[in-house]
């Protein structure tokens, strides 16, 4: 598939999600926008809690409700926005348009059923054909992701194959379905290091192979830097730094992203001592005022701007944005949607764009 | 072997297995091989590193040598008393000289205990310290994990992932070990709260001479943190050396995968990586002769261009491969590299190099 088109595939655009519990209103994802090419992986990077898992299940209209619930924003794919699609129309979306793979693929494998099974009943939620020839196209995707014996497989039970073969048939079921974005919830997480990069290069292979856009979720900033080309990271519920990978990995600007480059154990560079974020994730309920980084953030601890307002993500370079007081020249910065393709500072085209009003959308 | 005060713990030729039982027949003729003959030595005050993938036997080696599983056959000797056959009271005296550190810090704390009580058990169970004195000592060591003295009243479910995995450490620390088990004490954590938990238990190490065995699969920990690295596969020791030379000349080509595989956290890398087919095999069954020859890529790459007596052909992951017969029929035993004496690996096709 070489469909050249310079419109993004998905684009999230102010998107926030509460969870309404006895002890509060819990805004999981707040006002967060981004965008994802055809063809291209994104990465939301963040550490537990951090809203990332929160952003994927919002887009596929997973929230359960109550207690959940998407409070604004638009997700536009193919030209329709997800949240206000009928539930039908939804339905066919779901694992039709758009796959999810998630981290511990025997959860969301039925144990009682062949692979088979469960491979034909996606098939046939999602395109019309018979059982046989569901079977048979089922079988093929088998042999795409690279599952050895495959007729045999799809008589076989989800325990009795390896964590490694689960997350293949997995990614079968969702090339089965011939989706064009695959939304994986660290999908390596639980799988060993030689396993992993199996998976890795199997899901960019497919990309290659399938024109397959990837909107991978991880904590692991290893797995960012070989898988992805733009990445956003995010901390308590907002986005706080966004650029493509190479930039983002040269020149972060966020100090929670530099934090969690500076604490990251590499292969092949010994040092006495890692270092360390102070303190830890701020509880939901009760999030620090002004920028929600500034208790552990080692310049805006004691800056009172820091302390007070809530600094928005805007352009600080070529498609790099970053929401920090105290980033080299943010103040001068635009204000430009990070939703928006491309986003080069310097072209009138985007400035004017990303100018125009894009809250108020939504519920 | 070095002087046996300079090595806290060893193993020698270390077996555990477990009797699969047939429902039917109730009987046991297949053993899952967890642990296959392992040697290993800690040396006081340094770090040992255990490394595997899921299913190595890695875990379990760790836990039979605290006693918590006992050996098949082998023996452990602490401190230059073989361990591993004591009985039930003589072994306490033991454990409290050793102590283990869980991988999970939610399922390792008692969610109807307060911290305090959770640090001063190791206390009371081995007598050391006298009821009235254990808060002031339950206060000490809190702070030497990083944690307040007032935690000591609440519930463990009141902490982050971080701070209960200190409240793990403490109550390790409380019975004074000598030794510490780390059995991936990391691996829940996110990335900025391990960093401070692994810098935690390095000044630990140093402040109190504390030896570590610390069981990981994070290849990037273990180098960060370990003297000595041990990599294990389906139940047997395959490389061991000082860590800077295990990291920087891995000879096995195990071990070689495995480094090769972890992802860098540099853009565009991932080139170059060495793969391996197919997953590990079961340690119910495990492959005849050289445990790895059947993801192996360097018998494979030989056996190209061997001559025909001397290739062995297998099913792998649907496909006939050809090996080096040699890697089939003997299982290859641990020796040292030639330029480095200290560094050991178990492959027949890199023997005399």
């Amino acid at each position: 598939m070489t469909i050249k088109n310079d419109t993004p595939l998905l684009v999230v655009r102010n998107l926030s999600t509460s969870f309404y519990t006895e002890d509060g209103e819990v805004r999981a994802v707040d006002g967060v926008s981004f965008s994802i090419g055809r063809q291209k992986t994104y990465a939301l990077v963040g550490e537990s809690g951090c809203g990332k898992s929160v952003t994927a299940f919002s887009i596929l209209r997973l929230i359960p409700s109550p207690p959940g619930r998407i409070v604004s924003g638009q997700v536009l794919f193919e030209g329709n926005d997800l949240l206000t699609l009928p539930g039908r129309r939804m339905r066919q979306v779901r694992g039709g348009k758009i796959s999810m793979i998630f981290q511990e693929p025997m959860s969301s494998l039925n144990p009682v059923f062949t692979c088979g099974d469960q491979i034909v009943e996606a098939i046939l939620l999602h395109r019309p054909m018979s059982v046989r020839k569901a079977r048979l196209l089922g079988i093929e995707s088998l042999v795409q992701v690279g599952i050895p014996a495959p007729a045999q497989r799809m008589n076989e039970y989800p325990h009795q194959l390896s964590g490694g073969m689960r997350q293949r048939v997995m990614i079968a079921m969702a090339l089965a379905c011939r989706g064009s974005l695959l939304i994986a919830d660290e999908p390596t997480t639980a799988l060993d290091v030689t396993v992993q990069a199996q998976i890795l290069d199997l899901l960019k292979q497919l990309q290659q192979d399938r024109g397959l856009s990837i909107l991978l979720i991880t904590h692991d900033l290893a797995v960012v830097a070989e898988s992805a080309d733009t990445v956003g990271v995010m901390y308590a519920s907002k986005m706080a730094e966004q650029a493509d990978v190479g930039e983002l990995f040269a020149n972060p600007l966020h100090p929670y992203t530099q934090g969690l480059f500076r604490s990251l154990p590499r292969l092949g560079e010994k040092r006495s001592r890692l270092e360390t974020i102070s303190g830890s994730v701020p509880n939901p309920l009760n999030y620090p005022t002004g920028c929600k980084f500034h208790p552990r953030c080692p310049t805006g601890r004691t800056l009172t701007r820091c302390q007070t307002c809530q600094p928005e993500l805007r352009l600080l370079g070529p498609n790099h944005w970053a929401a920090c007081w105290e980033a080299p020249g943010y103040e001068q910065a635009p204000v430009v949607d990070p939703s928006l393709p491309g986003g080069q500072s310097s072209t009138e085209d985007s400035a004017i764009r990303g100018n125009q009003p894009t809250k108020g959308v939504g519920a | 072997m070095s002087r046996s005060s300079d090595i806290i713990l060893s193993v020698e030729d270390l077996r555990t297995y477990f009797p699969v039982r047939s429902k039917l027949l109730r009987t046991s003729r297949r053993f899952v091989r967890a642990v296959d003959g392992v040697n290993l030595s800690v040396r006081r005050g340094q770090t040992l590193g255990l490394v595997g993938e899921s299913g190595s036997g890695k875990t379990t080696a760790g836990r039979t040598i605290l006693g918590l599983i006992k050996p098949t056959t082998g023996r452990v000797i602490f401190d230059g008393n073989d361990i591993s056959h004591l009985s039930r009271r003589r072994f306490q005296t033991i454990r409290r000289r050793m102590q283990i550190i869980f991988q999970d810090p939610v399922s390792s704390l008692n969610p109807r205990m307060t911290v305090g009580d959770i640090v001063a058990e190791p206390l009371a169970v081995h007598r050391i310290v006298p009821r009235r004195d254990r808060p002031r000592r339950v206060a000490k060591l809190l702070e030497q994990v990083g944690l307040a003295e007032q935690y000591a009243n609440r519930y463990p479910h009141e902490f982050s992932g971080g701070q209960r995995q200190r409240i793990g450490i403490a109550r390790a620390l409380a019975s004074e070990p000598e030794l510490i088990i780390a059995d991936e004490p990391v691996s829940a954590l996110d990335v900025s709260v391990a960093a401070q938990i692994l810098n935690l238990l390095k000044d630990l190490q140093e402040r109190l001479g504390l030896s570590y065995l610390l069981i990981a699969h994070n290849l990037a920990v273990v180098e960060h943190f370990a003297d000595q690295v041990a990599v294990m596969y389906l139940g047997r020791i395959v490389e061991q050396a000082d860590s800077d030379a295990l990291y920087a000349r891995p000879t096995h080509p195990y071990t070689q995968a495995l480094l090769s595989a972890v992802p860098k956290p540099v853009p565009g890398g991932g080139g170059g990586r060495i793969r391996l087919a197919g997953d590990p095999p079961s340690p119910i069954d495990p492959p005849t002769g050289c445990p790895f020859h059947t993801r192996c890529p360097l018998t494979r790459q030989l056996a190209e261009d061997a001559p025909d007596s001397d290739v062995h052909r297998l099913l792998s992951e649907g496909r006939t491969v050809s090996v080096i017969r040699r890697c089939a029929e003997q299982i290859p035993q641990l020796k040292s590299v030639k330029t480095d004496p200290s560094h050991l690996h178990a492959c027949l096709l890199r023997q005399g190099e």
